[in-house]
């Protein structure tokens, strides 16, 4: 017995499964042909795999009839996919609630607010700018041999989205400064087992 | 007839509540997981209640199996996970090993061309098999007896078990290990047989 031996030997059950690769099980049956000690060592896992190949085993009759009986008994299978996409909505909505709920205590609260309807109002501006944009009469209908015009109108539009962003981003900062980081913790804490509930309750059976 | 239908189209129906199409799997399938429920357990009546209860809970979740793959892994992890509980539950309640039936029966064997004594040899060899399987630690029971009893690739035994190939691989060489030692007079016999 030798290192190569080993090697080959480790792979007996592989092979006689059929699970090594088509090249390796190719020289395993070279080496096993060349190899009369790892021939006896293939022959003691056939022997093994021969006694573990015992014939399946008969159910009793009645157990389909019973099998059939119980299902009858029971509600028809679930219609929801696996990766329940409602148990995610209700996961989504609950976070959402969960925020809403937070932000009104807040307000009610008698939280400071001035720094709030400035950026809502930043941003209501900005999307009644873009609207007018593109509104008949603005600037996409000013003609089509205007190159010099439409370029100045996509400028103007690219520079009113940014500050859109900007101004949706000054609001939600506003929004996140607004609380301290327990109180977002506690919210997010709730919303999250409100929404594993909901996502449970939603889920087709398993027991 | 609904036996001469494929899986797939099987399962389709079974999903839209058709009954006699769950039946017709049932049927089809109910001897395999069986027989994993009767290795892992080693007592008819459990391995019943554990495929009774495999079949219910698949047609429950009809849903969430994915269309195209292979019916039997999949019914077959469902009934490995129960006769896991099962196995645990009595693990916390010993009682007389489940194999021993008292009354020194064993379960027929179909061929008769043998002698009496063949047979009885026969059977005393099956029932040395099915305990030296039952004595494993489970994780190697489990995918021995999915590889040998049930025929299913590593590939499969590790989807069906969400684990990694690689620890497949261990596990059923550990197991085979563990055989060879627990059956060595039988293999003695092969080997002269062979």
């Amino acid at each position: 017995m030798n290192k190569h031996c080993d090697y080959w030997r480790e792979l007996i059950p592989e092979y006689l499964d059929g699970e090594l690769p088509a090249r390796t099980a190719g020289e395993m049956a070279r080496h096993l042909g060349s190899c009369p000690a790892c021939r006896r060592e293939l022959a003691r896992w056939q022997s093994l795999f021969a006694l573990l190949d015992l014939p399946e085993e008969e159910p009793a009759p009645a157990l389909t009839a019973g099998i059939m009986a119980k299902l009858e008994e029971s509600a028809p299978p679930s219609v929801y996919p696996g990766y329940r996409p409602a148990g995610a909505l209700g996961l989504a909505l609950c976070l959402l609630l969960a925020l809403a709920a937070g932000f009104l205590g807040w307000l009610w609260a008698g939280a400071p607010v001035p720094a709030l309807p400035k950026a809502i109002g930043v941003l209501f501006r900005i999307l009644d700018d873009l609207w007018h944009s593109f509104a008949p009469g603005g600037f996409i209908h000013t003609g089509t041999g205007e190159a010099a015009g439409m370029l100045q109108g996509w400028a103007a539009v690219a520079g009113r989205v940014v500050w859109l962003f900007w101004a949706i981003g000054e609001t939600l900062l506003v929004l996140a400064r607004s609380l301290s980081a327990g109180i977002w913790l506690i919210m997010g804490a709730l919303g999250l087992a409100c929404g594993l509930m909901l996502n449970r309750a939603m889920r087709p059976g398993t027991r | 007839m609904v036996l001469d239908r494929p899986d797939a189209q099987l399962i389709g129906l079974s999903r839209q509540g058709d009954r006699e199409a769950f039946a017709g799997l049932v049927t089809r399938y109910q001897q395999k997981v069986f027989t994993v429920a009767l290795r892992l357990l080693q007592d008819r009546e459990e391995a019943r209640d554990v495929t009774q209860e495999a079949f219910i809970r698949a047609y429950r979740n009809l849903s969430r199996f994915h269309t195209g793959a292979a019916f039997s892994p999949w019914i077959c992890a469902i009934a490995v996970n129960l006769a896991r509980d099962c196995w645990r539950r009595r693990q916390r309640e010993p009682g007389p090993f489940p194999g021993d039936d008292g009354d020194g029966s064993l379960p027929d064997v179909p061929d008769d061309r043998y002698s009496p004594e063949k047979i009885w040899a026969a059977k005393e060899k099956r029932q040395a098999v099915q305990r030296a399987v039952a004595a494993l630690p489970w994780d190697y029971r489990v995918t021995v007896t999915l590889r040998h009893f049930q025929n299913m690739s590593y590939e499969e035994i590790a989807r069906s078990l969400g684990l990694p190939l690689n620890t497949v691989k261990t596990r059923l060489r550990r197991g085979r290990l563990m055989l060879q030692k627990e059956l060595a007079p039988w293999l003695a016999g092969e080997e002269g047989n062979g």
